[in-house]
């Protein structure tokens, strides 16, 4: 009997993951369903609760697809076998970095194999570095979502949502409505990855969405602040104040 | 055998030669003659008869040549395809050669006639009918070959215009197949009735694409249960979040669409619809009838209460190839009188209201204006 694995399926129709389960269950008895998500935005907190071996993680799926959910793992990230019904773009993503993938409709020996190759790569020990390759080749890519943390949980958010990002005490917190939560990337990656019409660098440390700038407010020595719509002030470093007007007269 | 083609012309042939003979009588009048009849003198004069063997031989030159060139037409045309220099050289030398040997044959059987009769062949001023037998001979091969040229460009257009629709005809979105085809395997074990069903709404589907696929037109209604197939299909997958609602008057029913127009915007709409929010999406197809002073036009929309187009601007044709095609096919079956908008929410296409009639294609392929 092969080591037991516990699996998460992600796909946003219910029938794909039915069969997954009964396809599972005959071919590969050893693999426990520790949960199951119908869409991106479910599977990113999931996978982080629930601390799977693998991931069967459809491509297809509204708002967050399957490759902007690999964005937003977390390390220690599971072993992801995708699946997709056809998409070229996906399948030369898949060859090209050496993934595991599966083809709807999925056949039972494919997947018996994808399962057989995780159980090789547990032992053998091997990280994902064919994941490692897809994330990096997604780095110049915009951020469609991100992930706070909520206590120990994860929670995905549309960065539209977040007022301002702030770096402090070597984290980096999104000011969510009242509340702070830590983000898992660095102030740098998210001024790169997110529209530049939208996020505007004020200051060091203070990442500033402009649909939540309220108020220009003149400071001593010739600086200046910004006052959110939540009332929070944050600073504007003088050699960044031109390029902050700028932005906030829509240039 | 005379082909019902060849008939007016010969006709006017004929007619031609009289006439050329009658004018040649009349020139070859002596004017003493001539100006008694102006006089109003009745028109009868010592050499009267001669109006018959001139009317004899007008005919005889201008059909037995024309009947040469005609044949020698055919059958140059059915040897040598006339593709360059030395094929036309070919058919113009062959036609030539045809016209003087019906020339020969006519002069040799006229001569034979006018002497055995004791007349004095000679007396027939033969250059003028000889001159229009000769000018007759040149327009009707001119005309043969004209219309040769224009048939053959109407073939090759309406051709070109097919092989056009072909190209853009909606494709099967390999997409749509293997997630059907998923659901299927899926519902095969816990459903198999259910397996069953969207099996056959599948076949239906297929079977009409293909169809769909050798004629231009098809009436809306056939058009709008390729959209209930679709939905059907789609529905099994998206369940609760994919809604379709059709609203078409039942006079609309019969009216003419370019095949595979309508489902692809649905299945466009769908797409998009679905694949930008994790919420439900309505699509509606609406359809009316506009009263236009130049002939009554159909209005179809298609539109979606997904997130909707990020812009209305002629780029969105640039993006993906399924509103493109629609667009040009849309076109190429009805011509200029079409249009296709897209609307924040979805498309509006116009188009002239022509009753569907099996096998009748619509303007411009019939080159007919479509009219109401």
């Amino acid at each position: 009997m092969p080591e037991p694995l516990r699996a998460v399926l992600v796909d946003d129709e219910s029938l794909a993951r039915e069969r997954l389960t009964a396809l599972l269950a005959e071919v590969a008895p050893e693999v426990e369903i520790a949960g199951e998500a119908a869409s991106g935005r479910e599977a990113v907190p999931l996978i982080h609760d629930r601390r799977p071996d693998v991931v069967f993680l459809d491509i297809a799926m509204p708002v967050l697809d399957g490759f902007d959910v690999v964005d937003l793992l977390a390390p220690p990230r599971p072993h992801i076998v995708f699946v997709t019904a056809y998409d070229e773009h996906a399948l030369r993503a898949f060859e090209v970095h050496a993934l595991d993938y599966l083809t709807k409709p999925v056949r039972a020996e494919r997947l018996a194999e994808a399962v057989r190759r995780v159980q090789q790569a547990r032992q053998g020990g091997r990280g994902a570095d064919a994941l490692d390759s897809l994330r990096a080749s997604r780095e110049d890519r915009p951020i469609v979502r991100l992930t706070v943390r909520v206590g120990t949980r994860l929670r995905v958010v549309d960065p539209r949502e977040v007022a301002v990002f702030e770096a402090r005490d070597k984290l980096v917190f999104a000011r969510l409505g009242e509340r702070e939560h830590p983000v898992d990337f660095t102030l740098d990656t998210l001024e790169a990855r997110l529209p530049s019409d939208q996020f505007v660098r004020a200051h060091r440390a203070f990442l500033v969405n402009v649909a939540h700038i309220r108020e220009w407010v003149p400071w001593f020595g010739g600086t200046h602040h910004l006052r959110l719509g939540s009332g929070v002030e944050i600073p504007v470093s003088r050699r960044r104040a031109r390029a902050v007007r700028s932005v906030l007269k829509g240039e | 055998m005379l082909s019902r083609r060849l008939f007016l012309p010969a006709v006017c042939v004929v007619f031609i030669g009289i006439a050329t003979g009658w004018l040649v009588w009349w020139l070859s009048l002596p004017e003493e003659v001539l100006a008694w009849n102006a006089a109003g003198r009745p028109l009868t004069g010592p050499d009267a008869s001669g109006i018959w063997r001139s009317s004899f031989t007008g005919a005889a030159y201008t059909t037995l040549m024309w009947t040469g060139t005609v044949t020698a037409h055919r059958a140059l045309t059915r040897r040598i395809p006339l593709r360059d220099a030395r094929s036309a050289a070919l058919h113009i030398g062959g036609i030539t050669a045809a016209a003087v040997l019906a020339f020969g044959v006519v002069s040799a059987v006229d001569y034979a006639i006018c002497t055995a009769m004791g007349g004095d062949p000679r007396k027939v001023s033969l250059g003028v009918i000889v001159g229009v037998a000769f000018g007759a001979t040149v327009i009707v091969t001119t005309a043969l070959y004209l219309a040769d040229f224009f048939r053959r460009l109407r073939q090759a257009e309406s051709a070109a215009v097919l092989a056009e629709l072909r190209a853009l005809r909606a494709q099967v979105n390999p997409h749509f197949l293997f997630n059907a085809l998923n659901s299927v395997a899926a519902l095969a074990r816990s459903r198999p009735r259910e397996a069953e069903t969207v099996t056959e709404r599948l076949a239906d589907l297929f079977r009409y694409t293909l169809r769909a696929s050798d004629r231009p037109t098809v009436p809306l209604e056939d058009e709008l249960e390729a959209i209930r197939l679709y939905s059907a299909v789609e529905g099994v997958r998206f369940g609760d979040r994919l809604q379709v609602l059709i609203e078409v008057p039942d006079a609309l029913r019969r009216a003419s669409v370019p095949s595979l127009a309508l489902q692809p915007l649905v299945e466009n709409a769908v797409k998009h619809g679905l694949s930008r929010t994790e919420d439900a999406c309505a699509v509606r197809v609406h359809a009316r009838t506009l009263p236009e002073a130049d002939g009554p036009l159909v209005e179809v929309t298609v539109r979606d209460t997904g997130p909707g187009f990020e812009t209305t601007g002629p780029e969105v044709f640039e993006r993906g190839t399924g509103l493109r095609n629609v667009r040009d096919r849309l076109r190429l079956v009805f011509g200029s009188r079409t249009a296709f908008e897209v609307l924040p929410d979805g498309v509006r296409l116009r188009f002239p209201l022509v009753p569907f009639e099996a096998g009748r294609p619509v303007a411009p392929l019939a080159s007919v204006p479509a009219s109401a």
